[in-house]
């Protein structure tokens, strides 16, 4: 089986480097971006098997990047996560709507996200249907 | 205002998640140094083990220094671990020149090559030297100032087992191995004569203008055959000259030789044992346990079984049986396992036996010869103290008495025998000054005047001077010129104080006084031995050694000592 590739997008660096530490110690590629047009340019250079997102990014926000993503043919079924500070019901509406497929409030253990990776890997790695 | 509060949330929750990774990251660190130091527990516990099962010697040596050693290190040289660590490796060497010579050479190497193997003879604390093959290595070749590991095997057994006989087993069997090769090689050329003869029948039967080939042919074969056969001859007389080599090694070698199998039948013996043993002729086929004890089974113990049972060498000291399996002597038994040259298996015993009889009975002659040097000096001792009894027949048989009690006092005191006759000649002796002493004043039955005592009392030196260069194993001269000397100084001649008296002294001392009380003297009667005991129990500690007074009250109410 291929290594997972993983795209992590946070403006906090050391959230980013955490978790790019730890899911590469577990064996999963992974890419970092700190800003929304760094995570789009990331996204469709690796075309990563998942993808960790947080809302609040400078220049181009999370809600925005996410229904880039969802527009164009190449990422339209990524599992994308949220990862958000942001946690009133309409922040989380907006994001599933936007086309999220989970909504994650922080804070967050790292055992649970990496429990949700583990849970769309197994979906992403069936055949696709497309 | 919502606003402010939800960012404020946000805020805090986006605190909150680094704090959260943080911590994450600090337990994960917590559980990798747990794991690591699992493994290192591990790891110890497994080179303690490797370390106390090892049959080489170890050691780690900083600045030519011992830093640490293991047990098989120290077995082989014959020191404690306490003595070596600390110490200057300079004293496993003979000397300096040694030691200087080993470390360059050692310490050369390590730098160039970062290893060295090397033979060399250490030193044992015994004085003897132990050949070892010496290995060693930097403890971390880029920091030579931690140490050097070096580790060390003994190779006495190895070197002294092998070493002759296998040199003259290899000899023959090399020259076995030739013959047998000629032999084959000889097998073949008869073989194919047969097949040419057949031949050349064939072709004369046939072919009648064919004989003269046939002659040739058969002449050429025989050369062949002749030279094969003179080939034969000399590898016969190459078999016999290893014959004549080995025989000549057995024939030289004084001491026996005996060859066994594994069934320990004798396969060879030396001239040597064929004398020890004319009356089992011969011996060769024999099992060892027939010819050489005269027993139907194996002995036991035995060091040829030993040897074979544990295929390392071994000694043993045996007893030398004649014709009728009397005792003549003692031997001294090695048996080394023999080996297959090419298979490394054990084919039987070499036993190399030493006849001891005659170191033995030198010990007993010496013994013997000591033995009657000492009745000599008896005899001497005698002679003297009855020169001294002669002229003072009041105290005949005092110093006879006074050696009685003295030894019976220093066997209770655990004197050794030979300490004990040490005392027994000093309380025989004791008064020998008195030669010097007129006669009038010894005899005189009234109480001595002051010029009188004073004379009397130089017998100790007098004592002293006609005995102190007469060479006996004991301070004898000394302990009689002491035998007046007190505790606490009141004595004479000299006023010796308790710490400058010897033992023998002290014990004389104790047993003349209660001896002359018990005895009549010229000047006064007897005053019996109960007056003697409290004499020397009023002065126990001051007089008289307290240790000596009590083992003197305790021999004479608890053993029931007599004077004879």
């Amino acid at each position: 089986m291929e290594i997972m590739k993983i795209l992590v997008v946070d403006d906090e660096r050391s959230i980013n480097s955490y978790l790019q530490r730890k899911l590469t110690r577990l064996g999963y590629t992974v890419f970092t971006a700190e800003d929304g047009v760094e995570a789009l340019k990331q996204a469709f250079t690796h075309l990563p098997d998942i993808i960790l997102l947080d809302v609040n990014l400078p220049k181009l926000s999370g809600i925005e990047v996410l229904k880039t993503l969802r527009a164009d043919e190449r990422t339209k079924s990524t599992p994308i996560l949220i990862l958000s500070a942001r946690a009133q019901g309409k922040d989380i509406k907006a994001g599933l709507k936007a086309g999220a497929n989970r909504y994650l409030c922080k804070p967050v253990s790292f055992a649970n996200i990496l429990r949700e990776i583990r849970a769309y890997a197994e979906i992403s790695s069936d055949p696709p249907d497309h | 205002m919502e606003d402010t509060r939800i960012s404020r949330d946000e805020q805090q929750r986006h605190r909150l998640q680094e704090y959260i990774f943080e911590l994450e990251e600090v337990q994960d660190q917590v559980e990798e140094l747990g794991i690591a130091h699992e493994q290192l527990k591990r790891s110890q516990v497994f080179l303690d083990t490797v370390l106390s099962c090892i049959t080489h010697g170890l050691c780690l040596v900083r600045n030519r220094t011992f830093v640490w050693v293991n047990r098989m290190f120290t077995d082989i040289l014959g020191w404690e671990p306490d003595e070596l660590m600390g110490q200057s490796t300079e004293i496993i060497y003979p000397d300096i020149i040694d030691y200087e010579k080993m470390g360059e050479v050692v310490y050369g190497n390590l730098k160039q090559k970062g290893l060295i193997i090397h033979e060399y003879d250490f030193l044992h604390k015994h004085g003897h030297r132990v050949p070892c093959l010496i290995t060693g290595r930097a403890l971390d070749k880029n920091k030579p100032s931690k140490g050097y590991v070096f580790s060390i095997t003994d190779f006495t057994e190895r070197r002294r087992a092998q070493e002759a006989l296998q040199k003259a087993y290899d000899k023959l069997e090399e020259l076995n191995a030739e013959l047998l090769s000629t032999n084959e090689h000889l097998h073949r050329e008869i073989e194919e004569r047969k097949a040419v003869e057949k031949k050349l029948h064939d072709y004369r039967d046939r072919l009648e203008g064919l004989v003269k080939e046939r002659t040739a042919a058969l002449m050429m074969v025989n050369a062949q055959l002749r030279q094969e056969i003179t080939e034969r001859q000399r590898g016969a007389e190459a078999l016999r000259e290893g014959e004549r080599f080995l025989s000549s090694v057995f024939a030289s070698i004084q001491d026996g030789l005996s060859i066994l199998d594994l069934d320990y039948q004798i396969v060879q013996v030396n001239p040597t044992m064929e004398k020890w043993y004319a009356h089992a002729r011969p011996l060769v086929g024999k099992k060892c346990y027939q010819a050489y004890q005269g027993r139907e089974h194996p002995c036991n113990p035995c060091p040829a079984r030993h040897a074979m049972a544990t295929g390392a060498p071994h000694s043993e000291i045996v007893l030398k049986r004649g014709p009728r399996q009397e005792v003549v002597g003692w031997l001294e038994v090695h048996a080394y396992p023999r080996l297959d040259k090419a298979t490394g298996k054990m084919t039987g015993v070499i036993k190399y036996i030493r006849d001891i009889t005659q170191r033995q009975r030198a010990e007993e002659a010496l013994a013997k010869s000591l033995r009657e040097l000492r009745q000599t000096l008896e005899g001497t001792v005698m002679a003297l103290a009855n020169t001294v009894e002669m002229r003072d027949p009041y105290t005949a048989g005092h110093q006879r008495r006074v050696a009685q009690l003295a030894c019976a006092l220093a066997q209770e005191m655990g004197f050794s025998p030979d300490q004990l006759e040490g005392i027994r000649v000093m309380g025989f002796l004791h008064d020998i000054g008195k030669i010097g002493i007129p006669g009038e004043i010894l005899t005189k039955p009234q109480q001595l005047t002051e010029l009188e005592g004073s004379l009397l009392k130089t017998h100790p030196q007098i004592g002293y001077a006609i005995l102190k260069d007469l060479e006996f194993p004991w301070p004898v001269a000394q302990a009689i010129l002491q035998h007046h000397e007190r505790l606490d100084g009141s004595g004479y001649p000299s006023g010796l104080s308790e710490r400058e008296i010897i033992s023998e002294a002290k014990i004389l001392a104790v047993a003349d006084v209660v001896e002359a009380m018990a005895s009549f003297r010229p000047y006064r009667p007897a005053v019996g031995i109960d007056q003697g005991l409290e004499e020397i129990s009023r002065n126990r500690g001051t007089l008289y050694d307290p240790e000596v007074v009590d083992v003197c009250l305790r021999v004479f109410t608890e053993k029931g000592f007599k004077f004879d």
